[in-house]
């Protein structure tokens, strides 16, 4: 295999022969008066090291891994095999050539003098911020063996379930936390996108990936909260302006003008929380008009008298109240909608059906009926169910584990309770929190974290609290984040340009592809892959043998010969893709028990939730004391709190403001860039005011990814603040009284009031 | 003598910008310029219009490689900055070994592309990726652009294709469309409002040996949401204000 990866002489391009001929063309009509320097690099370059055109350069394949839409990227390394250049893959149906602002600034993660380099162990017992961890660097054996001690000393005096992993699903963890035999296993989706899943497993069947959209060929796109190409999402941002540019007309529903909303031809600035009023009312509008597409909802749906007569009493003049969009712009658009074929209301996780708001969960329901409406589900212009390649093989079909232990079914964040997506094993982050100070329903000791940063939780205040209650934590990541430092002992994990793996487009899928990631370079530290750690940490725990025979190179290659490929043809491809290109074929049958899309839901009404979409308020309105709507996003330049280390990315949005209507900030004598206090009923925090035109008077808006307290993250350290510490956490009680199927963290559900630092 | 007009020019979009940055970046990754913050090319959003008529927009800051008469050329009194010549020539480069950073070309330059490095007191501009276009390739931030906002080649070509757009978007009802900066600059602007929104000069075009206002003091530049953007302008402004308390600058 390693030969087969230096023999791709086609693929490799050298330059060297081509500059050298036309640089002489240059001296030569440059006269002495152009001087090369103006456009080379500075004389101290801080990454590269030659000048980029004037070297061989040899192209490695690779995917992103900054999100999960995994764009295919061609990485170009000099010849002193130093990564230079990352670009789109232009065969990628995903990449289509190009990437987005994170994916061009990848090489500064790479090459951040901040990464974790060797695994350590706190020294110092005090924990949280302003607290020195005092780290000492140890073995990867000396990391394993204190973690697989506490583990099993945690297991023998409390129990499995004592044991927690903060992970992305990941079937090697799955495989240790099953030996281990504890049930929780907790990932952020409760902040991300649970709603949608939730309403998707009821009503379609599947809820994996329920945001793919065929944006680029619709004509009519109608956003609720909506916002991936502000968010620079590749496909969703080329896709939007491509639909555009071929005439389709856009209107945005949503408090802010957000870049979405400056390109569509209108903007309906919305209350914030009332999505749901203003789409039960265009259901009634296209039922009352006999608008909705006959063929699509009789062959393909089932329930449409149901909603029917559930939607009677919603129409535009009942909405106008709520939404304060009125009555005739709520009919227009909705003509609109249900005339201009193929409709699309678009989608992706924190939007209007994202877990914002209590009725989230609803939104989404509603989302799902009104594209079913006009026959827009899994139809060109529409929403879509992925072609993501399956495999026949698995993790666990391929190495069966040996006899599992017996493990208790509740967990420690109550997920288990909720059962539309208890059995997705999301977890729930809003929740554990005040399980663990609580410690009920039982104590937790001991937990496993690979790349979730505390930042990111609701009240992170309380959270990081949480996390220093814990006798033993051990976190996998790449950079020194929050959670390394609330650590015990650090594992280093690669990062994804210098690991193997294969992408399955799991975002964006219209016919099935797989994509290569290949090393670009040697890892640069010692680091070592996520399996990899877990497998260590298993050995140690006397649980090695549930790994016994356990290889990755193999599961790859099973699963491509599944599909007709293998692992050889795949690393020997010409454009490090495998792909089955066949035309777009519109299914006709849904995963249900019916087969048909469920717009009345027997799956809700038989786990005790409604079976239709009714309204329902958001949980906080403003108030004397709050008196602000407030609503977190996310820049386009940044993923999450995971890239304000990165020198690029910093420099495109160094920190994060409280972004505020100027007339309403004016009125309260608050200037541009003044510093304010922004208090919820959880915390507060300070920001400059950042003011313009396009939000509305009542709300504020405060992006996501910052307040960094970790001094080793020596550029994003104390820039801005984390508007996680305004999130009001939710117990589990409180959980199961909102009575959302999805058990969403409602993220933007609270009030704030703002004043002058 | 006369120069030979350069025939490679660059289209930008900014109707359909979604102002992401993918093209500052791709630049920065590549040209290691500059301290923090100082960049060749740069996103800035604008808005105007009170709640909720509000429209915004983005527009891509970058040396336009005057065709002819480049103010900054004439002004750097150290010959730093220079045509390149030749059949492929016709960018505006800096040598930024001569550069002695004295911010003339920041002075007089109309459209704000010089941007200063306060480490290394040396003014940065775009040069087209001159040696890059040379040998045949596109600018990096063309290459980059998620969304092909950013087109480069050939000048007839691309006065076409913008002209295509412009009819395309007037058919559609945008009547204010336009086709901005064919005749000084090798940078075209396809707009849809008011060139002052996007702090372009009325006239259509950016007169080189003219100095021009910016429109409505800062009122337009409010926006800038990446932070960045506006503070270096201040920043700039501020820069240039200092210098001109102090009497070192020479007017353009």
């Amino acid at each position: 295999m390693t030969s087969d990866q230096n023999s791709k002489t086609p693929k490799n391009l050298t330059r060297r022969s081509f500059l050298k001929a036309s640089s002489a063309a240059v001296a030569a009509g440059a006269a002495g008066s152009f001087a090369l320097a103006g456009c080379t690099p500075k004389e101290e370059p801080r990454t590269t090291a030659v000048e980029p055109l004037d070297s061989d350069v040899t192209q490695k394949f690779s995917f992103c891994g900054i999100c999960s839409a995994n764009c295919a990227m061609v990485a170009e390394i000099d010849d002193n095999g130093r990564a230079v250049q990352l670009k789109g893959n232009p065969d990628d149906q995903v990449a289509q050539g190009k990437l987005c602002v994170k994916g061009y600034a990848a090489l500064k993660d790479l090459y951040d003098p901040d990464r974790l380099k060797y695994p350590m162990k706190r020294t110092n017992p005090e924990k949280g911020p302003g607290v020195d961890p005092g780290w000492t660097k140890i073995s990867w054996e000396e990391a394993y063996k204190l973690t697989a001690d506490e583990f099993n000393k945690a297991r023998e005096n409390h129990g499995p379930e004592s044991i927690a992993f903060f992970s992305r699903g990941h079937p090697w963890m799955n495989r240790l936390r099953e030996a281990i035999g504890t049930p929780n296993h907790i990932q952020h989706h409760s902040t991300c996108f649970t709603t949608y899943t939730a309403i998707w497993r009821a009503c379609v069947g599947t809820g994996n990936r329920p945001f793919m959209l065929d944006v680029a060929n619709s004509n009519y796109l109608l956003s609720f909260g909506w916002d991936m190409p502000s968010k620079a999402k590749n496909m969703s941002a080329r896709d939007y302006v491509q639909a555009l540019q071929k005439g389709a007309k856009s209107v945005v529903v949503d408090p802010k003008l957000t870049v979405t909303a400056t390109l569509a031809n209108e903007w309906v600035p919305i209350k914030p929380g009332t999505d749901l009023a203003f789409m039960l009312a265009m259901i009634n509008v296209i039922l009352d008009e006999d608008l909705y597409d006959h063929e699509f909802v009789n062959n393909y749906t089932q329930g449409i008298e149901e909603l029917r007569e559930a939607v009677k009493e919603y129409t535009p003049s009942w909405a106008e109240d709520k939404t304060d969009v009125p009555a005739g712009t709520i009919y227009r658009i909705s003509r609109e909608f249900a005339t201009n074929k193929p409709a699309l209301i678009p989608n992706h996780k924190r939007d209007a059906g994202g877990p914002n708001h209590v009725n989230s969960w609803r939104a989404a329901f509603t989302i799902l009926i009104l594209n079913s409406l006009v026959g827009s589900m899994d139809r060109e212009g529409g929403q879509i169910i992925g072609r993501t390649p399956s495999f026949d093989v698995s993790f666990n079909s391929l190495f069966p584990a040996p006899d599992m232990p017996s493990m208790r079914t509740d967990r420690i964040d109550g997920f288990e309770k909720h059962p539309i997506i208890g059995p997705t094993r999301r977890g729930d982050f809003s929740t554990v929190t005040d399980a663990i100070l609580t410690e009920k329903p039982y104590p937790l000791k001991a937990a496993l974290v690979r790349k979730h940063n505390v930042l990111a939780f609701p009240d992170a205040v309380k959270s990081t609290e949480a996390l220093k209650k814990l006798d033993f934590l051990a976190v996998i990541d790449i950079w020194p984040s929050e959670m390394v430092q609330m650590a015990d002992v650090v594992f280093p994990e690669s990062y994804f340009l210098e690991t193997w793996g294969m992408g399955n487009r799991s975002y964006f899928a219209m016919y099935p592809q797989i994509a290569l990631r290949e090393p670009i370079i040697e890892p640069l530290h010692d680091t070592k892959g996520y399996g990899g750690i877990i497998e260590g940490i298993a050995q140690e725990m006397g649980l090695g043998h549930y790994f016994a025979n356990v290889s990755g190179g193999r599961l790859r290659d099973e699963q491509l010969k599944s599909v007709g490929s293998s692992w050889e043809e795949l690393t020997n491809s010409p454009n490090g893709l495998w792909s089955d290109e066949k035309p777009f074929t519109p299914r006709t049958s849904w995963p249900t028990d019916s087969g048909k899309i469920e717009l009345y839901s027997n799956k809700l009404k038989e786990a005790g939730y409604d079976p239709l979409p009714y309204w329902q308020p958001k949980r906080e309105m403003p108030s004397d004391d709050y008196p602000f709507y407030m609503i977190i996003s996310r820049p386009g330049m940044h993923k999450m709190s995971q890239t304000q280390n990165n020198y690029l990315m910093l420099q495109e949005y160094p920190e994060n403001f409280v972004i505020m209507n100027t007339d309403k900030a004016h009125d309260m004598g608050i200037s541009h860039g003044q510093e304010l206090y922004v208090e919820s009923r959880a915390g507060k925090i300070k920001l400059k005011a950042h003011l313009t035109n396009g939000i509305r008077p009542d709300c504020v808006c405060v992006e996501h990814g910052f307040g960094h307290w970790s001094q080793k993250l020596s550029l994003a350290y104390q820039r801005g603040a984390n508007e996680g510490d305004l999130i009001p956490r939710i117990n589990i009680q409180e959980m199961l009284e909102i009575k959302d199927p999805g058990a969403g963290s409602a993220m933007n559900d609270f009030c704030v009031r703002v004043y002058k630092a | 003598m006369p120069r030979n007009i350069m025939k490679h020019a660059m289209l930008i979009d900014e109707t359909i910008c979604i102002g992401c940055h993918a093209c500052v970046v791709a630049c920065e990754n590549i040209y290691e310029d500059s301290s923090f913050g100082t960049k060749r090319t740069r996103i800035e959003q604008h808005e105007s219009r009170g709640y909720p008529y509000t429209i915004s927009r983005f527009r891509k800051f970058m040396c336009m490689h005057c065709i002819e008469n480049a103010p900054c050329i004439d002004i750097c009194p150290t010959e730093a900055i220079s045509y390149v010549e030749g059949e492929e020539g016709g960018m505006v480069v800096t040598d930024l070994e001569e550069c002695v950073g004295c911010h003339g070309c920041i002075q007089v330059c109309p459209n704000e592309a010089p941007m200063m490095d306060d480490e290394k007191h040396v003014a940065i501009k775009c040069t087209f990726c001159a040696e890059r276009v040379m040998a045949g390739h596109i600018p990096y931030c063309a290459d980059a652009c998620p969304v092909g906002a950013i087109t480069f080649g050939n000048r007839e070509e691309l006065l076409e294709k913008g002209n295509a757009r412009v009819s395309d978007l007037q058919r559609r009802g945008k009547s204010m469309a336009y086709l901005w900066g064919t005749r000084d600059t090798a940078v075209f602007y396809v707009i849809d409002i008011d060139p002052h929104i996007y702090r372009l000069p009325p006239e259509g075009y950016i007169e080189a040996r003219k100095s021009f206002e910016l429109p409505a003091g800062g009122a337009f530049a409010v926006a800038a949401l990446g932070g960045a953007g506006l503070h270096r302008f201040w920043q700039r402004t501020q820069e240039v204000q200092r210098a001109d308390k102090k009497g070192d600058l020479q007017k353009g």
